[in-house]
C-alpha cells in the first residue's frame, strides 16, 4: 500500500514528546471531528474492504478502503447523540449503530437511508448482528441493563434478558455471544435457535470491564473462549471450557514503563486476527500491541502516539488493522480539547501479527 | 506420639478471646467477625489485609478490627487462626484457660500427659505456654499450613502486594514456630522444614499452594520425620538464625521470654508491608488518576463505578438535543444509575 496523506515528520526519540503517527501508518481521510468510539470492518461477502467509524460527533462515517491504501469516504449517517457502537450485516448491505440517544438504527447503504430497529431505556452500549440459519437479529446491550434482540421488521423485540447491571461490552461470534456488564458478571449466550443463556462466569480480573473479544480455535474454526479487557491495564484470555484450568490466564499491558509511579491504563479495545488467532489490543497510553495467546508472548508494541487510542479493528482478510487516535476521557474532563484531532490509522498487519514460530 | 500435649487446649481467637472446638471453626469466625468489610461485606484473611482492601476499593481507612476487644484491636497485627498471636497474649491465655479449666477434665490430661512422655513432650509443654496453644501447636499448625495454601491462592493475584505479600500471613506464624523450637532440638525438625520451602515459597505465588498442601499433609509427625527434616533445616535463610540455636539442644523450659526476645524475622516485615501501601493507596482519594498500591497509578477518573463513556455522556455537550418520546431534562441519566462525577 502507498503511503499518501500522511504528512508526519520523524518521530522523537527522547520519549518525552510523541506525535500523531508515530508509526508511519497511512491515515484515513475526513476522519470524525469528535472521538472516535468504534470502528469495523465489512464482511468477506462484500468485495473489497470499507470500514465504518462511529463517533462522538453523533456520526457514523464509510470509506472504501483501496488496495492502494487511498480512502475514499463514502457516506456518512447522523445519531441524536453520541455513536457508541456499529455493526456491519452479515451480507454487507447494511450497518446497524448503536448510540447514547437510545437508539440503534439499521443503515441501509445502497439506499443511503437509517431506519430506527431497536429501542432502550438508556444509552445502548453495543450492538451486534446475529446470522443464524433459521433467524437473524440484532443484539443491542444498553446501559439500562438488558441485552435486547431486535428482529429489524419489528418495534418490539423478539427477547429481552434482564440482567444485574449495565452492559458494558459484548461481542458476538455465531454461535456464540458474551455480554459483560458494570458488575464484571460475564454470560455466555448460545445462539442456536434462539439466543439463550448458557452459562456465567466469574470474573477472571479484579477491575471493570471494557472490552471484550470472542476467538475461535484453530481447527474447528468455532468460537471457544474470550479475550477480556480491563481498565487496569489487563487482558484475560479465558476459555469456556478449558481442558486444563492453566489454559486460562491474564497478562498486563498498556502500562508505563518509565514513568514513576507506573501509569496503568485502559484497554479500549480487543481485535482478533481471523486466521491468525492472535490479538492486537490498543490502550489509552497510545499503544497498539500484537499479542500470541498460544505463544504468550507479545508480538509487536508500537510506539507511543500523542494521543489515547480508542478502538481498533481487522479487515476481514487479516491485512488491514485499523485503529483510532481519540481521546477516551481516561484522564477525565480536564484533559479533553476538543480542537484537538481525531485520526484513524490503517497498517498492513499480515506480517506484524503472524503467530510465534514454535520452537 | 503427635496428639497428645495439643489437642485440650481449644483454638481462641485473639481478637475477641472466644474459644472453638477448632481452628477451621476459629478462623471461619474470624473471616465473617473481625475481617469482614463493613462496606462490601468481602471476607479477607488477615487484619493487614481488610485494612489494605479498605484502602484499595473503598479509600476508607480503618483503624480498629471489627467486633474486637479493648486491647485487641490493631489492625496491623497479622493473625489467622492461631497464628500470630503474641507470646504475652497467649501466655496471658492460656493462664486463664488453665485457671477457669481447674475444675475442667483438661487440665488433668494435660498433666497426665505431660507425665506419661518424656522430653519430647516437656519440649512441647514448653512450647505451649510460649504459644498459648503448645499442645495444639503441631497438628494445628499442619492443616494451618495446608489451609493456608488455599487463601494463598486467591491472595497470589494480590501482585501488587509483592512477593512479601503471599509471604506475610506466612511468615507470621512462621517466626514464632521457629523460636520456641530453638530450645527443641526436635521440635525444630518439622518448624523448620515447613518454613524453609514456605520462605521460598513467597514469591512463587501461586506455587505456594502445591507445596502447602504437602505439608498439610506432613501433619501427624513422628520423629522419624525429623530427623528427615532436621536435614533440610539449612537451605532456608530466613530462619537462619533458627540453625545455630538448634545446637543448643536442651530445652529451656524456663526461657520463653528468652526466645520471645530474639527478633522475629517476618513478622514485623509482615506487618510493615500493609502500612507503606496503606500509606500509598491513602493518597488516592481524588477525582483524578488513583494509586494503587506499590506506585502504580491507574488512568481512571472517578471511581471504577462508571464507565468512560458514562462519565463522558453526561456532558452536556453530549446530551441529546431533541426532545423524543422520552422527558429531555437530562436523558442519558433516565433509566441507569451512573454515579455522580
Amino acid at each position: 500500500m502507498s503511503m499518501f496523506g500522511s504528512s508526519t515528520p520523524a518521530f522523537s526519540f527522547g520519549g518525552g514528546s510523541t506525535n500523531h503517527n508515530p508509526m508511519k501508518d497511512i491515515e484515513v481521510a475526513s476522519p470524525p471531528d469528535d472521538s472516535i468510539s468504534c470502528l469495523e470492518f465489512s464482511p468477506s461477502t462484500l468485495p473489497g474492504n470499507f470500514l465504518i467509524a462511529g463517533s462522538w460527533a453523533n456520526d457514523i462515517r464509510c470509506w472504501q478502503i483501496e488496495d492502494n491504501g487511498q480512502t475514499v469516504p463514502k457516506a456518512q449517517q447522523m445519531h441524536q447523540g453520541p455513536v457508541l457502537d456499529v455493526s456491519w450485516s452479515d451480507d454487507g448491505t447494511k450497518v446497524f449503530t448503536a448510540s447514547a440517544d437510545k437508539t440503534a438504527k439499521m443503515w441501509d447503504l445502497a439506499s443511503n437511508q437509517a431506519t430506527q430497529v431497536a429501542q432502550h431505556d438508556a444509552p445502548i452500549k453495543t450492538c451486534h448482528w446475529i446470522k443464524s440459519p433459521t433467524y437473524s437479529c440484532l443484539m443491542t446491550g444498553s446501559w439500562d441493563k438488558t441485552v435486547k434482540f431486535w428482529d429489524t421488521r419489528s418495534p418490539s423485540p423478539m427477547k429481552v434478558i434482564n440482567l444485574t447491571e449495565r452492559v458494558y461490552c459484548a461481542d458476538v461470534v455465531y454461535p456464540m455471544a458474551m455480554v459483560s456488564c458494570a458488575d464484571k458478571k460475564l454470560v455466555c449466550l448460545k445462539l442456536e435457535s434462539e439466543p439463550q443463556e448458557y452459562q456465567k462466569f466469574e470474573s477472571p480480573l479484579k477491575y471493570q470491564h471494557r472490552c471484550i473479544s470472542i476467538f475461535k480455535n484453530k481447527m474447528q474454526n468455532s468460537p471457544v473462549g474470550f479475550a477480556l479487557g480491563s481498565i487496569e491495564g489487563r487482558v484475560a484470555i479465558h476459555y469456556i471450557q478449558p481442558t486444563n484450568p492453566r489454559d486460562n490466564f491474564t497478562f498486563k499491558c498498556h502500562r508505563s514503563t518509565n514513568t514513576q509511579p507506573q501509569e496503568i491504563h485502559v484497554v479500549n479495545s480487543i481485535a482478533f486476527h481471523p486466521t491468525f488467532g492472535t490479538l492486537a489490543t490498543v490502550g489509552s497510553d497510545g499503544k497498539y500491541s500484537f499479542w500470541d495467546k498460544d505463544a504468550r508472548t507479545k508480538l509487536k508494541g508500537s510506539e507511543q502516539l500523542n494521543q489515547s487510542i480508542s478502538a481498533c479493528a481487522i479487515s476481514h482478510n487479516g491485512n488491514i488493522f485499523a485503529y483510532s487516535s481519540s481521546y477516551d476521557w481516561s484522564k477525565g474532563h480536564e484533559h479533553y480539547n476538543p480542537q484537538q484531532k481525531n485520526y484513524i490509522f490503517l497498517r498492513n498487519c499480515a506480517d506484524d501479527m503472524k503467530p510465534r514460530a514454535k520452537k | 506420639m503427635g496428639r497428645k500435649k495439643k489437642r485440650p487446649i481449644k483454638p481462641w481467637c485473639w481478637y475477641c478471646n472466644r474459644i472453638f472446638e477448632d481452628e477451621k471453626i476459629l478462623i471461619q469466625h474470624q473471616k465473617a467477625k473481625h475481617f469482614k468489610c463493613h462496606v462490601c461485606h468481602k471476607k479477607l484473611f488477615t487484619g493487614p489485609g481488610l485494612a489494605i482492601h479498605c484502602m484499595q476499593v473503598h479509600k476508607e481507612t480503618i483503624t480498629a478490627v471489627p467486633n474486637s476487644v479493648q486491647g485487641r484491636t490493631d489492625v496491623e497485627i497479622e493473625i489467622y487462626g492461631m497464628e500470630g498471636i503474641p507470646e504475652k497474649d497467649q501466655l496471658d491465655h492460656a493462664k486463664k484457660v488453665r485457671d477457669q479449666g481447674g475444675p475442667k477434665n483438661k487440665r488433668a490430661k494435660t498433666e497426665e500427659e505431660s507425665d506419661d512422655d518424656s522430653d519430647e513432650d516437656q519440649n512441647m509443654f514448653n512450647m505451649g505456654p510460649n504459644m498459648g496453644m503448645g499442645p495444639m501447636g503441631m497438628p494445628g499448625m499442619m492443616p494451618n499450613m495446608g489451609m493456608m495454601g488455599m487463601p494463598m491462592g486467591p491472595m497470589g493475584p494480590m501482585g501488587p502486594m509483592g512477593p512479601m505479600g503471599p509471604m506475610g500471613p506466612m511468615g507470621g506464624p512462621m517466626p514464632p514456630n521457629m523460636r520456641w523450637p530453638m530450645p527443641n532440638q526436635r521440635m525444630m525438625g518439622p518448624m523448620g522444614m515447613m518454613g524453609g520451602p514456605m520462605g521460598s515459597m513467597g514469591h512463587m505465588g501461586p506455587g505456594n499452594m502445591g507445596n502447602m498442601g504437602n505439608m498439610g499433609n506432613m501433619g501427624p509427625m513422628g520423629p522419624d520425620n525429623m530427623q528427615n527434616m532436621g536435614g533440610n533445616m539449612q537451605p532456608p535463610p530466613a530462619f537462619g538464625e533458627a540453625n545455630p540455636s538448634v545446637n543448643e539442644g536442651p530445652p529451656k523450659p524456663d526461657t520463653p521470654s528468652d526466645s520471645g526476645s530474639a527478633p522475629k524475622p517476618l513478622f514485623p516485615a509482615a506487618s510493615n508491608i500493609p502500612q507503606p501501601k496503606s500509606e500509598e493507596a491513602g493518597e488516592a482519594g481524588k477525582s483524578g488518576p488513583k494509586l494503587l498500591s506499590s506506585g502504580s497509578k491507574l488512568m481512571h477518573p472517578g471511581d471504577d463505578a462508571a464507565s468512560l463513556e458514562e462519565i463522558r455522556s453526561k456532558l452536556d455537550k453530549y446530551q441529546s438535543p431533541k426532545p423524543s418520546s422520552l422527558p429531555q431534562a437530562p436523558p442519558m441519566h433516565a433509566g441507569y444509575r451512573g454515579k455522580v462525577y
